[in-house]
């Protein structure tokens, strides 16, 4: 997991990665050390909980992807089946190339089978 | 055939800057800066998009579009800066760079520039100042309490190193203001007043802080205030509005906004929440929501609002713009201003580049900048 993580981080733009439960606890982390871990991970939790609201309230949707943008950085989370890749880029980056190679890290991720917790 | 094209080009122009001048949105601005582009006026463009981004400093479009049209203007003078900077590192040098970053709303290499302009000219007030101007501008968009904080801090560095820089004093009293420490203001833009005693700007700021109470709260408490409430202090009044008596009702503006939103093909329906307004809108109706509980998507509101506007301040990321949530059946749209929050429910088939476009509109349109001193 974590080659898969470093391996999207090496891409222009992305500041790091990090795989996450549905219930905002970090599984892997690989987050450059700019970011604090615990807040990244406070982010995280709330997110899913702002997304499972969301889908909550659409008629129990489960979310497939959730994009963030800031004003100094993006936020893109991406659903595993039973955890999330969430990934840190640049304010600048190119979403339409970045989200392929983040939707294929994700593939990746799924492909290594359930994520024991 | 190009005497009429001439005229054309003109007259083009001509009509979006009116628009842009007139336009409560950043559409009237991106607009303008693309024709210019096209009709190869990058220099011109630039500008005028350094204007939009003044006005609407979370405007995602008008950001892209300064990018993108500094790198078309401004690359030999970049370079010509950089090169003189890093072989000199003189003052005047560093500042100049800094001063080009700030133009184009590059803060972060602004910021980087003037702590080499520190290091290597301790005893300058320039560098302190620049570091200062950045980080304000960067707090006025983000409203990041570290930067609110660190923007004292350094301004009054600069203060100490040079205690007759009017612009120093100026902006302190001003970043005083916006927090709303009122006795500290007033010393401020009155040391700017000792040192310029007609400049018309700090003598209303003056007069408006003399007539304020003095806060109660500490500094730190009053910073972490604008953080949260992602806002000024209630009683900031901005440069532009300050002659005025009353600040423009924006509840029609906003019934208006969400009005046009909720016909595009596609929306299921939205919600709108800011300090006193809570709006729902399906199908052109709008009405305020009141009920208790929140119909469920004003109630997410309150997470963007809350928790996840603090989240990316504190993740180092800056405040929140948008957001994109993608369902099997659906997809929530969110945008991000000055403490208000949009989400949008949208069909999973409904043209969502086109929608995305109209609520950044609409809410560009509610958040203008709060202004500063006009040389900032």
């Amino acid at each position: 997991m974590f080659e898969v993580l470093d391996e999207l981080n090496t891409r222009p733009g992305i500041r790091g990665s990090l795989v996450a439960t549905p219930d905002g606890m970090v599984v892997a982390s690989r987050l450059n050390g700019a970011f604090d871990p615990d807040t990244a991970a406070a982010l995280t939790s709330t997110l899913l909980v702002g997304a499972h609201e969301v889908g909550r309230q659409c008629g129990d949707q489960p979310m497939s992807r959730f994009v963030l943008v800031s004003t100094r950085g993006k936020v893109i989370m991406i659903d595993l089946g039973n955890a999330y890749l969430v990934v840190v880029t640049d304010r600048h980056i190119d979403l339409s190339q970045g989200l392929i190679e983040i939707e294929s890290s994700a593939q990746t991720l799924r492909k290594m089978g359930r994520i024991a917790v | 055939v190009d005497f009429l094209k001439r005229v054309k080009n003109a007259a083009t122009i001509e009509r979006l800057r009116d628009r842009a001048k007139n336009d409560g949105s950043p559409r009237g601005y991106v607009d303008l800066c693309h024709a210019l582009v096209v009709q190869g006026n990058s220099a011109k463009a630039l500008t005028v998009a350094q204007e939009g981004v003044r006005r609407f400093p979370r405007s995602l479009e008008l950001a892209d579009q300064l990018r993108l049209v500094w790198g078309q203007a401004s690359r030999d003078e970049l370079l010509d800066l950089e090169k003189k900077a890093k072989e000199t590192h003189s003052a005047e040098s560093l500042r100049a760079l800094a001063e080009h970053y700030l133009n184009v709303e590059e803060f972060d290499l602004a910021l980087e520039t003037a702590h080499v302009l520190m290091t290597h000219h301790e005893k300058k007030a320039d560098g302190p100042y620049l570091v200062g101007r950045a980080l304000w501008k960067r707090f006025v968009r983000d409203h990041v309490a570290a930067d609110g904080t660190k923007t004292l801090s350094m301004l009054r560095h600069a203060a100490a190193l040079d205690p007759k820089s009017f612009d120093t004093l100026h902006l302190l009293a001003e970043v005083c203001f916006y927090i709303g420490a009122v006795g500290k203001g007033v010393e401020a833009a009155a040391a700017a007043l000792a040192v310029d005693p007609d400049h018309p700007d700090v003598a209303t700021l003056h007069g408006l802080l003399a007539q304020l109470p003095h806060e109660t709260l500490s500094e730190a408490d009053l910073i972490r205030a604008v953080e949260e409430t992602d806002g000024p202090w209630r009683g900031y009044r901005s440069p532009e509005t300050r002659h005025k008596s009353e600040e423009p009702t924006a509840k029609a503006q906003i019934a208006r906004m969400l009005h046009q939103v909720s016909l595009f093909a596609g929306v299921r329906k939205l919600a709108f929440a800011r300090d006193g307004h809570h709006m729902l809108a399906r199908d052109g109706s709008v009405f305020e929501e009141r009920r208790t509980p929140p119909e469920p998507l004003m109630a997410l509101t309150g997470t963007f609002r809350g928790r996840i506007a603090a989240g990316t301040k504190h993740l180092g990321i800056g405040a929140f713009q948008e957001a994109e949530i993608t369902l099997e059946n659906a997809t929530v749209l969110a945008f991000g201003g000055m403490n208000a929050v949009l989400l949008v429910e949208i069909e999973p088939q409904a043209r969502t580049a086109t929608i995305v476009a109209g609520c950044r509109d609409a809410m560009g349109s509610l958040d203008r900048a709060p202004g500063g001193p006009a040389h900032v």
